[in-house]
């Protein structure tokens, strides 16, 4: 298991370093850099930029050297540990992260939380079930959460809460109550903001999660193993919780890795409608406006999450699963 | 002094809320139980029937704790008497808006980041004092007299004086920290110089004579530029005062102490992000919107300068707030659910005003109107410095512009893409401009292709090819692609500009459209790639002097001569292929007019001047104009006052901050 783990670790070198050198040249591609972006900018405000401030400016953010120096630049200060600085927020990118990262995790851990509670025993019920009214119920909810692009979802959702409960809710609390210290109404003014969020963003996830595991489940219940169980006599609840169902997991675990990331950086482009101050949204404003040390850290750190949480979920899985487990051996 | 970055908003939070500065907060939190549901804080607003007396009920706390200094102690001698715009107010509330992010600093500007030596009327008739006391121009034109307000205090109680502005001076010529020296102390390639006379007086002295120097002074950020760096603060973040100033700025994350203090006290929003910077401002930082996670807040200056005709000190207002909604989807819901005092940004889109106009009584608030100093939703611009020849020949040649001009069904532009609001227009200066001239703004505005191909005809354009396009003179097309940013500054470019490629297709001219991110589209135009670009008609009202970017090559934003602006300004090219072609001798007559304007002392004679320009570019049509909108608009809430009626909408105005945002107030039964 150690050797495993081991070879695993060794592989992520080669993978991060390649990853690294995709990013750079990605966030390069378009013409123009972030002076470009800001230099627009100021004159859009009507200000003078003189040719020669232009240049000065890409000197001082070192964007005239040459494409491969900046980028050995780069990537020797990331294995320093420095993630950089932002052009646009003249703050370090390890800052801004830091800044943001409580309210992205808890935002994502809650919705997380929530796609589980919700997909589990709908999946399951909708299997054990199958082709009755709640499991048509489910079929077609998940479906259409599935359809439903989120940020459609968002919108909707927003418009309805300003037409019957008169409020708009967006961002993570109401003004009033931001800087209040937490009673009751702080908590509730939390759960009049958090709901959509969390329902936006979990949608897809329950409706996908649902699908998987009923198909999954559907598959084992037909196996000739539970039909022997059954009729030795073994009471249905306890067979399909013990047998089915175990096997039936394995499919979420191999993917419970891509969460990793996922709680880093959230969905981009709900973040961006309902306003939330999570990572999500910096990232985007990077990318749109070239401030390349801040959207090539956070995609950097987004690949290392994937590349950890891909071998977390193998060794979940070997840990569930011994058949997985001794095909390694 | 403190030498911390502007710290974390979390930070901050925790600061304001145990900091003990802010006795009315902490004591209501103090009171606060668990399970009561009532956020804290006072409710907005004060009771107009009692007397209001010299200062906010806010600070004469302070005033009485001993936390702060008298009021008029904290007033200059001779402080700026604000008239009302409606009515005197009261003390107290909070002006509600939003922003949409970091990027949005235009919007602080233009609420309460408007406080320059100079400052416009709010209908954009003359600058008038703010700042300054006096302000002096010499016979000659070369030489600016400026006296600060004795007593005048930064927003933590430190004096203002002629030792701020001569640190501002070295700042702003010093090009290890600002690359180039500032515009606004330069003048035809020369630096000014700075006498400083006394305490608060001091001299700006050109080389030659500067027409617009006054003017510039009454603009946002160029005006304030000489009263923006509290020495007594900044000077600590030099290394000829601060040694260990290099140490400090890569412990703060930064490579440079340059980087650094530029993050410190030098740069456009260094204002709404760093909360140790003293400022002029009426309201200070007390969340910065660096870093922000769903808001900005700003607080009353206890020092500042202004006060009401009953001698009681500004602003009325305790507190502006501006929550962050980067969506604007979201913030019209937000805007039409009455959730704001005075907003005039991102969410005021012409498509969006029947939903906006519709939900005025529910969400209580009513529509305000800015007048559009655009004389254009959409100017097309064909390069006139294009790098192939034979293009170049084309474009330049204006019968093709007139043609193409005449070719245009604008009215279906307004019918189809604006709403059926707005008219067809040239890129002129509109009416109510002082520099207004109707032929220049309707000229060759029929919709008229027999005329347009006749006039193609008669310039020799008319052989065609096999698919019915027109050829010039050595067989190539004619043919335009059309650089759009797309998203750009207003909607519906693309849409509009398929409708004009089709009718431009009926005349045998091809037209492709190129639409592509705004970082692109700079790219591209700075190295004169593009055939055509589109962009909004700046410069139509009392700007047209100060923006005549398509009047001619004025700047990089005159599209179709962008290079010979940048030649113009003294700008050099690395590389000789970048060295643009001769420019048409109209144009060059152009700039020397403008050369001659700038050096002008006399109003009067400098609109002369201008409308000589102005003649050449009636003369010549450099550019297309199609649609006009007589103007957008704005949402005031009904509890929200002296806000005023109709004003002019411009970057330049830096609307609604003429309305002086010192002087509304709240009140909640109105």
């Amino acid at each position: 298991m150690l050797k495993f783990v081991g070879r695993r670790t060794l592989y992520m070198v080669p993978t991060l370093l390649a990853i690294s050198v995709v990013i750079f040249v990605v966030i390069n591609l378009p013409p123009g850099d972030y002076v470009t972006s800001l230099v627009a900018e100021l004159r859009g405000q009507g200000q003078v930029v003189s040719m020669e401030r232009e240049r000065g400016l890409r000197e001082l953010y070192g964007l005239n050297r040459p494409l491969w120096e900046q980028y050995v630049a780069w990537v020797s200060d990331l294995l320093r540990g420095d993630l950089g600085r932002s052009f646009d927020l003249q703050q370090p990118v390890a800052e801004v992260i830091r800044e943001r990262l409580p309210i992205t995790v808890a935002l994502a851990g809650v919705t997380l939380l929530f796609t589980w509670i919700v997909a589990f025993p709908i999946g399951v019920y909708a299997a054990v079930k199958q082709y009755s009214i709640g499991d048509y119920l489910a079929t077609t909810f998940g479906f259409l959460g599935l359809a439903i692009p989120n940020f459609l979802l968002a919108l909707l959702l927003m418009t309805v809460s300003v037409q019957y409960f008169g409020y708009v809710p967006e961002g993570l609390c109401s003004p009033e109550y931001c800087d209040a210290s937490w009673n009751l109404g702080k908590v509730l003014d939390a759960l009049k903001h958090w709901w959509l969020p969390v329902i936006v963003i979990g949608t897809a996830g329950t409706a996908g999660l649902i699908r998987i595991l009923r198909a999954n489940l559907l598959d084992e219940l037909r196996k000739p193993y539970v039909v022997a169980a059954r009729a030795r006599g073994v009471p249905k609840r306890r067979l399909v919780a013990r047998y089915p169902l175990r096997v039936a997991m394995n499919p979420f675990v191999s993917t419970v890795g891509w969460v990793l990331p996922l709680l880093l950086a959230g969905d981009v482009i709900v973040a961006q409608i309902l306003s939330l101050p999570t990572l999500g949204r910096v990232f985007l404003t990077s990318l749109q406006q070239q401030d390349m040390y801040l959207a090539g850290s956070i995609l950097m750190i987004y690949s290392l999450l994937t590349v950890i949480g891909t071998m977390i979920s193998d060794l979940l899985l070997a840990w569930l699963d011994p058949r997985v487990r001794l095909g390694y051996q | 002094m403190n030498h911390q970055r502007p710290t974390s908003p979390l930070l901050s939070r925790r600061r304001l809320l145990y900091g003990g500065g802010l006795v009315v907060v902490s004591a209501a939190a103090s009171g606060c139980g668990f399970f009561e549901t009532d956020p804290g804080g006072e409710g907005d607003g004060a009771d107009p029937s009692v007397d209001k007396g010299p200062e906010a009920p806010m600070l004469a706390e302070q005033v009485d704790a001993g936390d702060l200094p008298p009021v008029d102690e904290r007033l200059p001698v001779n402080p700026l008497v604000v008239e009302p715009t409606e009515r005197i107010g009261t003390y107290g509330g909070t002006w509600r808006t939003a922003v949409t992010g970091e990027g949005d600093g235009p919007w602080m500007h233009r609420t309460i980041g408007y406080e320059s030596l100079l400052r416009w009327t709010r209908d954009w008739d003359e600058p008038i004092l703010n700042v300054a006391e006096s302000f002096e121009v010499s016979d000659d034109g070369r030489e600016f007299t400026i006296r600060l307000r004795e007593g005048h205090r930064w927003s933590d109680g430190e004096p203002l004086t002629t030792e701020d502005v001569q640190f501002a001076f070295d700042i702003l010529t010093n090009r290890d920290i600002n690359q180039s020296v500032h515009s606004m102390l330069q003048h035809e390639g020369e630096i000014a110089e700075l006498d400083i006379l006394d305490d608060y007086t001091f001299v700006v002295r050109f080389a030659s004579p500067h027409g617009l120097w006054r003017i510039n002074n009454a603009n946002v950020v160029d005006g304030d530029r000489l009263i923006s760096f509290p020495k007594h603060y900044l000077e600590n973040f030099l290394p000829e005062n601060n040694p260990d100033i290099e140490d400090e700025a890569r412990e703060a994350g930064f490579e440079s102490w340059q980087e650094y203090f530029n993050s410190i006290g030098n740069g456009f929003s260094v204002t709404w992000n760093n909360l140790d910077l003293p400022t002029l401002n009426p309201f200070i930082v007390v969340e910065p919107l660096q870093g922000a996670t769903d808001r900005a807040l700003f607080r009353r200056n206890p020092y500042y300068f202004k006060v009401d005709p009953d001698g009681s000190q500004l602003p009325y207002l305790d507190e502006v707030r501006y929550d962050i909604i980067a969506d604007e989807e979201a913030m019209l819901l937000r805007a039409t659910n009455g959730e704001f005092d005075l907003h005039t940004r991102h969410f005021n889109t012409l498509e969006n005003r029947p939903v906006v106009a519709e939900n005025q009584e529910d969400g209580n608030y009513r529509i305000l109107e800015l007048d559009s100093t655009w004389h254009n939703q959409m100017t097309i611009m064909l390069n006139l410095h294009h790098r192939d020849e034979a293009v170049r020949e084309l474009y330049q040649d204006r019968n093709f512009r007139i043609a193409l001009s005449h070719a245009i069904d604008r009215q279906r532009l307004v019918d189809a893409v604006w709403n059926r609001q707005g008219e067809p227009y040239q890129a002129a200066p509109v009416p109510g401009s002082e520099f207004y001239d109707e032929e220049f703004a309707t000229q060759y505005l029929e919709h008229d292709p027999d005329l347009a191909n006749e006039i193609l005809d008669d310039a020799g354009y008319d052989e065609r090819d096999g698919d019915g396009y027109r050829l010039r003179a050595d067989g190539g097309r004619l043919s335009v692609r059309v650089s759009i940013a797309d998203p750009g500054p207003v909607d519906g470019w693309v849409q509009a500009m398929e409708l004009v490629a089709d009718d431009w297709e009926q005349i045998g001219v091809e037209c492709t459209l190129d639409p592509k991110p705004r970082e692109a589209f700079e790219t591209e135009k700075s190295e004169r790639d593009h055939d055509a670009t589109v962009w909004v008609g700046e410069g139509g009202h009392n700007d047209a002097l100060i923006l005549p970017r398509q009047y001619f090559a004025f700047d990089f934003e005159s599209h179709f001569g962008n290079s010979w602006a940048t030649v113009w300004e003294g700008g050099e090219f690395d590389d000789p292929d970048d060295v643009p072609p001769p420019m048409p001798e109209p144009m060059a007559e152009q700039q020397r007019l403008y050369d001659e304007l700038t050096a002008e002392p006399d109003e009067a004679a400098r609109n002369e001047i201008f409308q000589e320009i102005l003649e050449i570019a009636k003369e010549q049509f450099w550019c297309i104009g199609t649609v006009r909108l007589e103007g957008t608009y704005g949402i005031v809430h009904d509890r929200f006052q002296n806000v005023g009626g109709p004003m002019p909408e411009s970057s330049v105005l830096n609307t609604p901050a003429p309305a002086n945002a010192e002087q509304f107030f709240v009140d909640e039964d109105a």
